[in-house]
């Protein structure tokens, strides 16, 4: 299950039947956004700013992104992420 | 709502979260330790290499039942299939006892129990409880049910994941560089020589390397670390393992018994790991080997300390920030200077090509497989000074 409270549009999508939630993408994000609950769902919260972050470091790639804004800017991946600390 | 009172709080029954609580609890405070999974120690997230050289410090007594394999030596192959052997002894944190995690974990957290500490399974924090300034415990779930854990410490040995301190706004972050995002299967049916924990170099595995950890019966965990950075499309961790294992003769016929995946940090030490009501250990606090990425040694020695430290606070009734300076200074003098050595050279070797690879592999092959790790880098820093340069100074230290 995926509890997505980003607000207006899905902007992230989970293959639950791939995901190990294993926390890869927990601790990468860099605003904290992310909540495994238990073993089963996965809650992406409204301070997510659609790094991509997560959907590089899933090692089975089990995160998605479907927006067109995410889509356009998908490659390369690691052009567009932020150095959390520099 | 639920609401529970402690003394010493500890989220996470890893390692690093049994030992705090095995510590805080013999030194005579009141301890919680909750776990948000049912079982402790499962589902394993690890390749189980650990050295052998730290029990006596986190007193802990070698069990035949955690301990699935004792190889004598690692082996590092190069990506022309050269390979230089390593003693165990001297093989660094990683190969010592290839483990049977699940029990290893159950076996910390008995320690703690039997030393008086509480447990609480399916039990997780979503926030931390923050009271002039200080943290004050966590708000969050217990099968099911919401709960409030109002403790003068709360220890967060929460794993790579590291939220507890984010909550709590302590900087833990990190850069790109220093994420590795790993894969790895149990394989059977495969040919396994148990005498030996290999590591294989290369481009295949860019920032990281595959390690081949014997798990007896023809079985060993076979994965693969590649840093984030290096990743351009989703799932390519696995499909770069999966392609590794499709060319090894030894290993294609082999069959899962079980699949994890993960991440690890490869970061510098933390400028602060303790605050006002909270301490950090383990891979929570990033004190991940970065060369390696082992954790569990680091993980119980931090633990450790961090549990000592936190039943002196309770009792002397000061758990301020200046106060659990003891913990940030104790860890540092134990671990720091190893860490700090160690990320220098996975800064080097996360840049090397396969040709580098080669070369150095071949000098380290003509070195006494029983000489100290010192004296391998040694070798090394004689033929590629290039290598070594930025600290070679610490080599001395």
């Amino acid at each position: 299950m995926i509890w997505n409270t980003l607000g207006d549009g899905v902007r992230v999508n989970v293959k639950n039947q791939i995901c190990l939630h294993c926390g890869a993408c927990v601790g990468a994000c860099p605003t904290n956004s992310i909540f495994l609950h238990g073993t089963s769902t996965i809650e992406f919260l409204p301070s997510c700013t659609e790094c991509g972050l997560c959907v590089v470091v899933c090692p089975v790639g089990a995160i998605l992104e479907t927006s067109e804004q995410a889509a356009a800017s998908i490659l390369p991946f690691g052009q567009r992420f932020p150095e959390a600390r520099p | 709502m639920k609401t529970v009172d402690t003394d010493v709080l500890v989220v996470g029954a890893g390692p690093g979260g049994s030992m705090a609580a095995k510590f805080a609890a013999r030194n005579g405070v009141r301890t919680l330790l909750i776990e948000k999974r049912q079982e402790i120690g499962s589902p394993v997230r690890c390749a189980e290499g650990i050295a052998r050289d730290w029990m006596e410090e986190c007193e802990v007594e070698k069990d035949p039942a955690w301990i699935a394999c004792v190889p004598e030596a690692a082996r590092i192959f190069a990506p022309d299939g050269s390979c230089a052997l390593v003693h165990i002894d001297r093989a660094g944190n990683e190969v010592g006892f290839v483990l049977e995690r699940a029990l290893f974990d159950k076996a910390l957290a008995r320690h703690a129990a039997q030393a008086g500490a509480e447990i609480m399974l399916k039990t997780s924090a979503r926030d931390v409880i923050r009271s002039n300034g200080a943290v004050g415990g966590v708000l969050g779930q217990s099968m099911g049910e919401a709960i409030e854990i109002r403790a003068q410490i709360t220890i967060a040995a929460d794993g790579f994941e590291s939220q507890v301190a984010r909550w709590a706004g302590l900087e833990t972050g990190l850069a790109t560089g220093d994420v590795v995002s790993t894969f790895q299967y149990r394989l059977c049916n495969i040919d396994s020589d148990a005498r030996y924990c290999d590591f294989h170099v290369g481009s295949f595995a860019p920032g990281g390397y595959v390690w081949v950890f014997p798990k007896g019966h023809n079985t060993a965990n076979v994965g693969i670390g590649v840093q984030m950075t290096q990743l351009r499309t989703p799932g390519e961790t696995k499909a770069r393992l999966d392609s590794w294992i499709a060319g090894q003769p030894a290993y294609r016929k082999g069959q899962p018994l079980d699949l994890i995946g993960g991440a690890v940090s490869t970061c510098k030490p933390l400028s602060k790991t303790a605050a006002a009501g909270i301490m950090l250990v383990g891979d929570a606090a990033r004190l991940i080997n970065p060369l390696t990425g082992g954790g569990i040694v680091n993980a119980c020695i931090s633990g450790k300390l961090a549990g000592e430290t936190a039943a002196a606070a309770v009792k002397r009734g000061d758990c301020s920030e200046s106060f659990l300076q003891k913990y940030e200074k104790a860890w540092r003098a134990r671990l720091e200077k190893e860490l700090i050595r160690n990320y220098m050279a996975k800064e080097k070797i996360a840049k090397l090509d396969d040709e580098a690879f080669n070369r150095i592999v071949q000098t380290l092959s003509e070195v006494n497989p029983r000489a100290s790790s010192l004296s391998l880098l040694l070798a090394v820093s004689k033929k590629h000074p290039e290598l070594v340069a930025d600290f070679v100074e610490l080599l001395w230290a």
